[in-house]
């Protein structure tokens, strides 16, 4: 299947979870969970936590997919911000606490992505890329190591070994460079 | 590029500030990005540059490589989004016969119990019974999943119920509410019962004796403090039924 009826179906099922459809929930967790998780992991690095968060995104799914206007924004990308969004707010939640098992989240294999849960059309993803290879690969790094992780500002400084001013003007800089990028 | 050796110490603020962009990256502090949803939900131009960001950045998540959640996961989302019953529904018997045939099969399983701790009887104040009876079990389990979420001992000499949750977690806001269903009768709250650690509950007085063999206990979510109208108005969570040990 490609990405557009893929796309096309995920929209529909999720118009359809907005009619309090089991079924349709049911659809959407089977095409987008495996990719969720591994977006909510790879902040968290903590699979008990991680389903704990994946099972309050599909109950937020539930409860407003009426809000999703796919005419605004593609399913995926809907679903991945609200993964990432819940995620990061429970890493912020954690305060101060040491991560642990980052080995886990590292070690799991870069498998190509699911088929259904692919990441839209290849076109978007060339067009990022190509904007992001303009970059100093030391700033296109962090950006990229802070979409993962949803780290800080500080605990990305610190993750990097540079200072925090350094980082935050290397982010704000690429952020400024990327959205002119991606503008044209 | 600005060579990274010259970065300025003091990085653009202000107007210059991409936070739309800096909120969708996640390099917020966690009082900063309480801001930053305020203002998505009261500036709709913010809203809009952050929906752009998003749908600009997502391709990245395409790197990560995708994971497998356990089993478990959908039939936990499924109960939580299961409609909840109308309290009509709560006095049809034939509702609660349903869910006794699932009960039934746990029954076989009871043979675990022998392993379960045994509520200790209190000292011999009065002089115990001279044959005291064996007590019962139940596994009240998830009828989605048919796991054991609460073991229910049934102490005769004492009437009284031995509650031991295993793990069984509420939606938020929700209290756990014990409901006893003695054959072919309407359901009668035995109670809100603590999830995170045993209890134990007196058996209504009409109902000690025979009448609890047969009877169903269910645990249903409801409002905290347990239902308002004395009549379950939340989903059921788990049910099962006595088997003499």
């Amino acid at each position: 299947m490609d990405a557009d009826s893929s796309r096309a179906l995920l929209s529909r099922a999720i118009a359809r979870v907005a009619n309090r459809d089991q079924d349709a929930l049911k659809y959407v967790y089977r095409h987008t969970s495996a990719k969720l998780l591994g977006v909510v992991l790879r902040i968290l690095n903590d699979r008990e936590e991680a389903e704990d968060v994946l099972q309050d995104v599909y109950l937020t799914v539930w409860n407003k997919a009426d809000r999703f206007d796919p005419e605004k924004a593609s399913p995926i990308t809907w679903l991945v911000s609200l993964a990432r969004n819940r995620a990061i707010d429970r890493l912020r939640s954690r305060g101060t606490r040491v991560m642990a098992g980052v080995e886990e989240a590292e070690a799991l294999p870069d498998a190509a992505p699911l088929a259904p849960a692919r990441i839209e059309a290849d076109e978007d993803r060339q067009r990022l890329d190509g904007c992001l290879d303009q970059l100093d690969p030391k700033h296109s790094g962090a950006v990229r190591k802070a979409f993962f992780e949803g780290l800080t500002y500080d605990a990305l400084a610190q993750a990097v070994g540079v200072p925090l001013g350094t980082m935050k003007s290397w982010i704000r800089r690429s952020l400024i460079s990327l959205r002119a990028c991606l503008e044209t | 590029m600005t060579d990274a050796t010259h970065t300025p110490p003091n990085p653009p603020e202000g107007e210059e500030r991409p936070l739309a962009g800096e909120y969708v990256l996640g390099v917020l502090d966690g009082a900063e990005r309480v801001e930053a949803e305020a203002r998505l939900s009261a500036d709709p131009a913010f809203a809009r540059a952050v929906a752009w960001w998003e749908e600009r950045l997502t391709p990245l998540a395409a790197d990560i490589a995708a994971a497998q959640p356990s089993e478990g996961l959908w039939p936990r989302i499924q109960a939580l989004v299961a409609e909840p019953l109308k309290p009509s529904a709560w006095s049809n018997v034939a509702l609660w016969r349903g869910l006794t045939a699932g009960a039934m099969a746990l029954a076989a399983a009871c043979a675990v119990i022998a392993i379960l701790p045994r509520p200790a009887l209190p000292p011999a104040a009065t002089p115990a019974p001279a044959r005291p009876q064996a007590a019962e079990v139940a596994l009240i389990a998830d009828p989605a999943t048919n796991k054991p979420m609460i073991v229910a001992t049934l102490d005769h000499g004492m009437d009284q119920v031995m509650l031991t949750p295993m793990g069984m977690k509420m939606p938020e806001g929700r209290d756990a509410e014990l409901w006893i269903i003695p054959e072919g009768q309407k359901a009668v709250s035995l109670g809100v019962i603590p999830m995170d650690k045993p209890m134990r509950i007196p058996m209504p007085k009409d109902l000690r004796g025979e009448g609890t063999y047969t009877a169903l206990l269910a645990v249903t979510d409801e409002p905290i403090g347990g239902s308002p109208t004395g009549v379950a108005t939340g989903s059921v969570r788990a049910s099962g039924k006595f088997a003499k040990a």
